[in-house]
């Protein structure tokens, strides 16, 4: 196959590449690096061009995609006031500019990402150790106020009593557990409020703040 | 990954600095004995991003190293061969991981719910086509590249050629088993927006990034909707199983069956149940109200209720069950001060 053939293929590759963002507005970024390296190769005319003229355009495409998807994802994460999870996406934006080359990037992707999953385990946390056991909440008051014979209240009481222990426990479990990523994690039923959590709540907000303050009362944060 | 780059005799900084990684790891895991701190400080400090960073450095040095070796020609053939190889190692890798995975799940019984679910099939068959395609006749490299793209091929290892298909298996398996009228509305609706992604997609094949984030949207806009109709269900069915457990102990062998004869005295266990249910269903409802505003009688013309008569019991079975249980709980009062 002739040199000019296979000089002509690849002009027709890296034209295909940005064709493939074309007014696609959530890659931006992405299809302006793909026309740069693009236009680059329209006009070479031999091998030796395409490296010459090559240079960084590659890598600004790969860069180019890791911002788009990161503006993505931290409109994303704003929009559902994820305020936690649209940290990683901040950071990596904040930094990205400072990185000279793919190596760079996603060695700063991947620092930002295991600080932030942690982050995230322990918010999620906060909605496992409170919403998580609004059964236990529920069972409480049932065997609490439930009115039976005489001779049966101590066996009703005693139920009670065993799902105040279970949700101490499970309080107890889960700071010792978090502890040991983050010093000195507390339960915080409060944070269950923000939207994030919220949304998963089956009972209204009025309601909630009742089975919160019994929460408190008993585990004591 | 460490024999790995030992058996391919790569050596230098970055992979001194894997050596130490890992020592560090071994130090830490004789260190702890409570794996949850074990883990905690591999994370805080980051080493397995360091570990999986400085491999990569290696095999990067290693390819620029090798890739200079040359004597400057180019030779579209050989290259084309080297990406084509790549992906039958590719597939190699798949199919180990999968028999790996079965063969683990195997140990604890769940190995048809692994072979099944997590079958890689259709992403080995995507691969394929792309081995195929490579291997055809007066095949280049550019053009490789360029039909890969074109085709959407260059999504096979993204899993994204799949999506279709597995957005098609999620839409029948709910629909032969609808949790609720939500669940069927959500994947109805990704598989919707999925199609017109597609559609609006230069060579119709979306990029993944994009779609999570819609398929993320569209599973955003159910959950509440979803937590609200499983808690009020969960409820119901509560209220209706004491009240079940309830009437049947006033069955003359309630003794003889389950719960009761499983206690060391049946006849003061069903004494027990008789006496101290009432009062538990009558706090159960109260909560019922309060939470839900639904009252007792609420519940069977509610659309969770109707739901599962629809998709989940027998309905001769379950007025069966439910008119011998209000008719024993109207005798008894059951419902007082409601």
């Amino acid at each position: 196959m002739q040199i000019m053939e296979i000089i002509d293929k690849y002009k027709a590759y890296y034209s295909v590449r940005a064709k493939k963002y074309e007014g696609n507005g959530r890659y931006k970024n992405t299809y302006n690096a793909e026309m740069k390296l693009s236009q680059a190769m329209q006009a070479c005319s031999t091998l030796e061009d395409f490296r010459d003229r090559l240079g960084d355009l590659n890598e600004l495409c790969a860069i180019a995609l890791i911002r788009d998807q990161y503006i993505m994802e931290s409109e994303h994460f704003g929009k559902h006031q994820e305020k936690v999870r649209k940290k990683e996406a901040e950071l990596v934006l904040e930094k990205i500019d400072s990185c000279v080359n793919v190596s760079d990037v996603m060695k700063l992707v991947s620092d930002v990402s295991s600080q932030i999953s942690v982050e995230i385990s322990m918010d999620e946390s906060q909605a496992d150790a409170f919403l998580g056991k609004l059964h236990l909440l529920e069972q409480y008051l049932v065997y609490s106020n439930a009115e039976v014979p005489e001779m049966y209240q101590h066996i009703i009481r005693e139920n009670a009593g065993e799902k105040l222990i279970e949700l101490i426990e499970s309080m107890q479990t889960v700071e010792k557990n978090n502890s040991a990523w983050q010093q000195q994690w507390k339960v915080n039923p409060d944070v269950c409020f923000e939207h994030r959590h919220f949304r998963h709540c089956p009972i209204s907000a009025e309601h909630l703040q009742e089975l919160r303050n019994l929460y408190k009362t008993i585990v004591q944060r | 990954m460490l024999d790995q780059i030992v058996q391919q005799n790569i050596a230098g900084e970055h992979v001194e600095k894997m050596t130490a990684v890992l020592q560090r790891i071994d130090e830490l895991g004789s260190e702890h004995s409570d794996f949850n701190a074990f883990n905690a400080q591999l994370i805080s400090e980051n080493l397995f991003a360091r570990f999986s960073e400085y491999y990569t450095l290696a095999l990067t040095e290693q390819h620029s190293a090798s890739g200079n070796q040359g004597n400057g020609v180019y030779n579209d053939a050989e290259l084309l061969k080297s990406c084509v190889s790549g992906l039958v190692q590719s597939i190699e890798s798949i199919e180990q991981g999968y028999k790996q995975a079965v063969a683990e799940a195997g140990k604890s019984g769940n190995a048809i719910e692994v072979e099944v679910l997590q079958n890689p099939d259709s992403i080995i068959q995507s691969i394929r086509e792309l081995i195929a395609l490579g291997q055809s006749e007066g095949m280049t490299l550019p053009d490789f590249l360029r039909i890969q793209i074109e085709k959407g091929l260059d999504k096979a290892m993204e899993g994204v050629v799949v999506q279709r298909e597995g957005l098609m298996f999620e839409k029948q398996f709910t629909e032969a088993n609808p949790v609720s009228p939500f669940h069927v509305e959500e994947v109805s609706e990704a598989l919707e927006v999925f199609e017109s992604l597609c559609r609006n997609s230069a060579f119709g094949v979306p990029e993944s990034k994009e779609w999570t984030m819609l398929r993320d949207d569209i599973h955003r806009k159910y959950v509440s909707d979803i937590a609200r109709f499983i808690k009020i269900r969960s409820s119901w069915e509560d209220i209706l199983l004491d009240l079940s457990i309830w009437s049947l102990s006033y069955t003359k062998f309630a003794p003889e069956i389950f719960p009761w004869a499983e206690t060391s005295r049946p006849f003061e266990a069903v004494k027990e149940t008789q006496n101290i249910n009432p009062g538990v269903i009558r706090e159960k409802l109260k909560l019922f109200h309060k939470f839900f505003g639904l009252e007792f009688l609420d519940i069977f013309r509610h659309p969770t209720f109707l739901w599962q008569i629809k998709y989940h019991y027998h309905r001769n079975f379950l007025n069966f069950r439910l008119k011998k249980c209000i008719l024993c709980a109207n005798r008894f009062n059951i419902f007082r001060k409601m």
